[in-house]
């Protein structure tokens, strides 16, 4: 059964509480308050001037084939990623859980990026992936020119691709060392 | 415990008796954006400073970028923390003229007794800072510009012992060079201040109208329309020629180490780092010139780089009293100009510094030869409407949109005009936001 609470002196409870209300307050309510706040505005940079503008804000992204583009590509990438995620997932959990061949691969296979700082990985990435010093490079000498992610884009997505498989299917980290700013 | 109470308290004593000498300074702060190297040349000015009187002291930070010392500003002056004197590159300037947050330096100078030869500063460094109406806004310190770095020895090949004159005449170089067994005759980045701004200046080619914002906010840009749009025809097909390489960070090295190991033959940079370039290039003889012109055009002045000093509101007398001695210290020919052009590749602002530079002989000596044609270039012509400068809100952002429009252009993925033309979309909707944000306000 629910009992009343243990605290019968209602000042020493607000005591307690209004620490935590007050956080909340100011690093939650009031930023967000701001923020809806400066939706519907401009402001000038060095203040002075903050002119109420209704949802022209809003339309102007909305206008915005980037917007798009990225809402797009979100998409695409929230897709893609459960769905390998779940199928590759499912199908390791299944080696491990019946002890089938390959299992300790696996095992082993899950901790290595543990093991190593996503910075270091990230460079090591971006070494591996580099035209001019990386393993990578080599088949350059074979075919010409044929690696060079700076100017052929479908390299470059290839190779972020690349990393980015390595942080969805192991463990959450940081490849964006390698891919285009 | 007593004994810890002794030592703090005589600790304490030993404080106050060391106050007085230094109490005496008055402090001021001043703000810089420059990184590396030069970071270090900027600091020492500061010490410098210090060292040659004792009643000022000027406290000196960098930003850690020049992006970074506008923001941290912008956010300082919002907190009423702001520095006294603030370093702020070329494309800042439009939003610190329209900030109310600034003392003009033309102001500042008559309030503090201050005596400047504003025309004495080279024309198209005055323009840059300048008001519509002539008025210097702020006191330019590092100032340089473009110029074009060619490998002696790659144009040796084709027989040629002079840089081209002319795009025309470079784009023979580069073919005759690639069929004389050069590999890469041109390093490319997607920069825009050379291959738009600088290219434009001293073709004498408009960038937006209103005589490129200088007459107000509504300004459009126009450079889709220009010869500007046949010249990044030019490099995309020298791309595709394999006449030209891009070098970016991505590729492993950019333009600059790409001209520096002598893999590519020439490149369009600023005279700010030639000093770097006779350190790192010095495998083969190179020499800097003007840009090349376009066939039948008269050379004009090309646009300043590099950084101005801003005085802010709402610091104390005293701060600018000692700021008055700072701003003093670093813009004299010989404790301000000289030491920066010594110890930079940054050329002297006004006349006084090369007149001193020239009288000890500077640009005579062989390792700072073609240093000279830096201020020849930025002083070409006296100012045509549109070789002022460029006065564009939140120009960093069109220029940034250019940039990765180049990017799919160069790339293959779209047709060049188109790119340039969606970035002259992309780039106008900036300019409207930036005009909507300061409705009502005027340019000076």
């Amino acid at each position: 059964m629910l009992r009343h609470a243990a605290f019968t002196n209602i000042w020493l409870a607000t005591a307690l509480v209004v620490p935590q209300l007050l956080l909340v307050f100011i690093f939650f309510y009031w930023p967000t308050g701001e923020a809806l706040y400066w939706a519907f505005t401009l402001e000038q940079p060095f203040g002075g001037s903050n002119q109420w503008v209704g949802w022209l804000n809003f339309s102007t992204v909305f206008k915005d084939p980037k917007y798009w583009n990225s809402v797009q590509v979100s998409i695409i990438f929230a897709v893609a990623t459960t769905a390998i995620i779940i199928s590759v997932s499912l199908f390791l959990a299944l080696l491990v859980d019946r002890r089938l061949p390959g299992h300790q691969i696996y095992s082993f296979a899950y901790f290595i990026p543990y093991a190593m700082a996503a910075p270091a990985a990230g460079l090591a990435f971006r070494f591996i992936f580099s035209p001019n010093a990386g393993f990578v490079a080599a088949i350059n000498d074979w075919f010409p020119n044929i690696w060079n992610p700076a100017t052929d884009d479908t390299w470059l997505n290839s190779a972020c691709r690349e990393t980015n498989r390595g942080k969805l299917v192991t463990a959450p980290r940081d490849f964006s060392l390698l891919c285009p700013r | 415990m007593n004994r810890i109470l002794i030592a703090a308290a005589s600790l304490g004593a030993l404080a106050l008796a060391a106050a007085p000498a230094h109490a005496e300074r008055i402090k001021f702060d001043f703000w810089y954006g420059n990184t590396g190297a030069i970071a270090e040349v900027v600091q020492k000015h500061c010490d410098l400073f210090n060292q040659s009187q004792d009643k000022y002291e000027a406290v000196c930070t960098g930003q850690g970028g020049y992006d970074k010392a506008e923001q941290n500003t912008i956010a300082a002056y919002r907190a009423k923390q702001q520095p006294t004197i603030v370093q702020i590159y070329d494309a800042g300037t439009v939003n610190f003229m329209l900030s109310d947050a600034i003392i003009p330096a033309v102001q500042f100078a008559k309030d503090h007794g201050m005596t400047v030869d504003w025309d004495s500063y080279f024309g198209g460094i005055k323009n840059y800072y300048a008001t519509s109406k002539g008025e210097m806004w702020s006191f330019p310190y590092n100032s340089s510009t473009a110029m074009f770095y060619w490998n002696k020895d790659a144009w040796a090949k084709i027989g040629k012992t002079e840089a081209p004159k002319t795009w025309n005449e470079y784009a023979a170089d580069l073919k005759a060079m690639k069929a004389a067994g050069v590999s890469c005759g041109l390093a490319l980045d997607y920069d825009t201040w050379t291959a738009l701004e600088q290219f434009s200046a001293s073709n004498d080619l408009p960038i937006a109208t209103m005589n490129n914002g200088y007459d107000g906010l509504g300004a459009e840009l126009l450079f889709n329309k220009t010869a500007y749009v046949d010249h990044m025809k030019d490099y995309k097909s020298w791309l595709d020629a394999g006449f030209a390489e891009l070098h970016t960070e991505q590729t492993g090295k950019d333009i600059d180490q790409a001209f520096a190991d002598g893999s590519c033959a020439s490149i369009f940079e600023s005279i700010a780092d030639f000093r770097n370039f006779k350190q790192t290039a010095t495998g083969f003889n190179w020499g800097v010139a003007m840009l090349p012109l376009l066939d039948g055009k008269e050379r004009k002045n090309t646009l300043v780089g590099g950084a101005s000093l801003w005085v802010m509101k709402g610091k104390t007398d005293q701060e600018y009293e000692a700021a008055t001695a700072f701003l003093n210290y670093v813009t004299a020919a010989d404790t301000g100009q000289k030491y920066i052009v010594e110890n930079t590749g940054y050329i002297p602002v006004r006349a006084d510094g090369l007149e001193l530079l020239n009288k000890e002989g500077f640009y005579q000596k062989p390792e700072n030869a073609g240093r000279e044609l830096a201020i020849a270039s930025l002083t070409a012509s006296n100012g045509t409407p549109v070789t002022r400068g460029i006065r564009l809100g939140n120009y960093t952002s069109i220029r940034k949109a250019l940039k990765s429009e180049l990017e799919a252009a160069f790339a293959g993925q779209k047709d060049v005009q188109v790119a340039i033309d969606d970035a002259v979309a992309t780039g106008n909707e900036i300019l409207r936001r930036y005009e909507q944000t300061f409705q009502g306000a005027q340019l000076p």
